[in-house]
């Protein structure tokens, strides 16, 4: 047994978790799986070192914690996922006190040290691709070429983008902070069915429903069939909530200031 | 607490996506695109997105069913595939191979999809085969 074996293995022992979840080989592909008590000797087959194609473990818990209130879940977790559980932690999806996590190296990210990662591996390795293509300072180049147009560049470059929206709904459906019950997505009036490509009207619902909750894991990007830079257009809706309010989604306690209710209504905006 | 993620193939389209099945305490969940499959690459579209809706759908059509005069009406396999084969015989004594045709599906096998068309080509003598998944 591995090292992170072993951690599972003892918390098992300890009855400290009821399940792990985590990664193991099925039929041939790498696939999220949920190790239990029960069944110890199947830890074995728990990979954490490998390059590990990325599936919302978040998202998972909330499904499991949902059938299961109560439960305790231990979870590998890389960063962009940490990120994600202290948001679901916020949006009162999943409880802390119930929740282990044993972290993953991980991607880089605006709110850590970048380190090792099998998501900035070169694509051959796990058919991943990095979050975007670094120019010479380290910084995102696209995003820098972005935003050097002016406002009616940019809104021609992003409809181009967004005519390619074949409404598959991947970008919702993986996102791990989407956990609502009822999806304005879905509303009839609001998104006409059968109209593809969407109006943009598809697309700022999304962004203004992300913005200073989008962890910026780029799994939308990485759903995307249609290649829509997504990452990079909900880092727009992200950078005018900290610039308006100096808050920046994923991080521990600190709340979103949209939690600050009443703070609309007597015209406190900024 | 039984919690499984299960990889298969999009039952829609030829193409052919990977997809993995959530399932818990044996109930679909969730169907998300596999990471791993060359054919995909972690990408779906919207069908695919909604693969394991149809399984325990009311609507699913749980025995064979015969038009008649009093329109559709539910009767055995072994009376539909009766009066499959009796059809199938007057009309290629009367009318001859071509005007028979046969609609194989993305759902089924592959084997099956090629015993349809061996069966069509060579049993009836037609080639006027296609499929539910020319998109």
């Amino acid at each position: 047994m591995n090292s992170i074996q072993q951690i599972v293995h003892a918390l098992f022992l300890a009855e400290k978790i009821d399940g792990f979840l985590g990664y193991r080989k099925k039929d041939g592909h790498l696939l999220p799986h949920l190790f239990s008590p029960e069944n110890p000797d199947e830890l074995s087959a728990l990979i954490s070192d490998d390059p590990i194609p990325r599936y919302p473990l978040p998202k998972i818990l909330v499904e499991i914690s949902r059938a299961y209130p109560g439960v305790r879940v231990g979870l590998l977790a890389r960063e962009c996922d940490q990120r994600a559980l202290n948001e679901l932690v916020k949006l009162n999806q999943i409880n802390p006190e119930k929740t282990l996590i044993l972290p993953l190296p991980c991607c880089h990210s605006d709110l850590g040290e970048p380190t090792q990662c099998s998501y900035l591996q070169s694509p051959a390795d796990n058919g991943c691709r990095p979050p975007f293509s670094p120019g010479e300072d380290g910084q995102d180049s696209a995003r820098v070429e972005l935003d050097a147009l002016n406002l009616e560049d940019r809104l021609r470059s992003w409809k181009d983008e967004f005519s390619k929206c074949m409404k598959c709904y991947g970008c919702r459906n993986v996102c791990p902070v989407y956990v609502c019950k009822e999806c304005s997505l879905e509303d009839e009036e609001l998104i006409p069915a059968g109209q593809i490509p969407p109006d943009l009207t598809f697309h700022l619902v999304r962004a203004t429903h992300l913005a200073g909750f989008c962890i910026d894991c780029g799994l939308c990007e990485e759903a995307c069939p249609a290649g829509i830079p997504l990452r990079r257009f909900y880092q727009g809706g992200n950078r005018i909530v900290e610039k308006l309010f100096g808050y920046k989604p994923g991080k521990e306690g600190d709340r979103s200031p949209f939690h600050r209710l009443g703070l609309v209504e007597k015209g406190n905006l900024p | 607490m039984n919690y499984q993620v299960i990889p298969t193939i999009c039952p829609y389209c030829g193409c052919g996506c990977g997809i993995a099945l959530e399932v818990l305490d044996g109930r679909l969940m969730r169907t998300f695109p596999l990471k791993t499959s060359p054919v995909n690459e972690g990408k779906l579209c919207l069908k695919g997105y909604s693969a394991h809706e149809f399984v325990t759908s009311p609507h699913r059509l749980t025995h064979p069913l015969l038009r008649g005069k009093e329109g559709l009406v539910e009767t055995s396999w072994e009376a539909a595939l009766n009066h499959v084969v009796s059809r199938l015989q007057e009309i290629l004594t009367q009318y001859g191979p071509d005007h028979i045709g046969f609609l194989a599906s993305a759902k089924c096998t592959n084997e099956e999809n090629y015993l349809l068309q061996k069966f069509c080509r060579a049993a009836v003598g037609t080639n006027n085969i296609d499929h539910c998944a020319r998109l």
